[in-house]
């Protein structure tokens, strides 16, 4: 999620990771499917037909009166290194009250 | 001399109509049969439109991607390993999977998750006999490849995923969603407009004394989590 004004500029972004997480045999993380043994409590994939609710606070300087576009935007990344390939967005406007 | 007429006459048929057979076979089409059954090249000549669907599929390529052969680089096993833990879903038309382990060890590509891999049945009766359909069959067609169950690699676990969904409940299948009409492309997560269709977002915003507060809401739309595999 981005906040950024008329122009463009990006003021603040904020970032959540929607993953399953492999362990191995010693409880370690692994991206490696060959050593999975399990699949860790604190995956973060949505579940089917699940709705998520995430409340974003962003870290922003004082600038009073100033309009922002909050953009947050889903995307796919099959490798880390991947580029991210969209899913879904939506955006709205708010404006800086300090 | 009756008989041996016959089988002139036969014969002369035969040549006399090969020209025919020839001009009606539409052009791209390769006649069939070839060497190895279990080829899609042998299916291409009645199967035109599911086999080019499925060349650019990733079943086509579950056995000569990039990716594949980083992973098999990574997974550093000897051929017997391979074998026994990679084939059955990569190349698992295999006649010899200890051969066909050591070619892919080398580096060679193979022929992936060709079409007898989920149609199955009698290939030695095949065309006289119908195989079995896996377009609007069971879920558990997929389940082959696509559930875990340890010990086995776990590659893909979306199976699992999907049967306590209530996509399955409700009777989604995989077929469903992952082969409209009938598309032999089997589209996934590499696909732009699957993806389209398996999320959407929602925002509202708010100000308070510390700056805007956004609520984001993400809804899945898959049968199975997101994301998976």
């Amino acid at each position: 999620m981005t906040a950024e004004d008329p122009s463009g500029f990006v003021f603040a972004a904020e970032r959540r990771l929607y993953r399953n997480v492999g362990l191995d045999a010693s409880g370690n993380e692994t991206a490696l499917p060959w050593e999975i043994v399990a699949v860790a409590e604190r995956s973060t994939a949505l579940r089917p037909g699940e709705v998520r609710r995430e409340a974003i606070r962003l870290p922003l300087p004082p600038m009073p009166g100033q309009r922002l576009r909050l953009r947050a935007v889903l995307s796919y990344r099959r490798l880390p290194a991947d580029e991210p390939l969209p899913m879904a967005e939506a955006e709205t406007t708010a404006v800086m009250r300090r | 001399m009756t008989g041996l007429r016959l089988a002139a006459i036969g014969l002369a048929a035969l040549v006399a109509a090969a020209p025919a057979l020839r001009a009606a076979t539409p052009a791209g089409l390769r006649p069939a049969p070839v060497a190895d059954p279990d080829d899609p090249e042998r299916c291409v000549a009645c199967h035109e439109r599911e086999v080019e669907a499925w060349r650019a599929s990733s079943h086509a390529k579950a056995a000569a991607t990039e990716g594949f052969f980083a992973s098999l680089h990574r997974f550093g096993a000897p051929a017997a390993d391979v074998a026994s833990r990679c084939l059955a879903c990569h190349t698992p038309a295999a006649r010899d999977p200890a051969a066909a382990a050591s070619r892919l060890i080398a580096g060679e590509p193979a022929p992936g998750v060709t079409c007898v891999a989920c149609h199955g049945g009698s290939r030695a009766a095949h065309p006289v006999r119908v195989l079995p359909r896996a377009v609007g069959a069971p879920a558990e067609t997929c389940a082959g490849c696509h559930r875990w169950q340890p010990p086995a690699v776990a590659c893909s676990t979306v199976y699992d995923g999907w049967r306590a969904s209530p996509a399955a409940a409700a009777g989604m299948t995989c077929q469903a969603c992952h082969m409209p009409d009938g598309s032999h492309r089997f589209e996934g997560s590499r696909s732009a407009a699957m993806l389209r269709r398996a999320a959407t977002v929602r925002m509202t915003a708010g100000t308070d004394a510390d700056g805007p507060v956004a609520i984001v809401e993400v809804r899945s739309l898959a049968g199975h989590r997101v994301p998976d595999g």
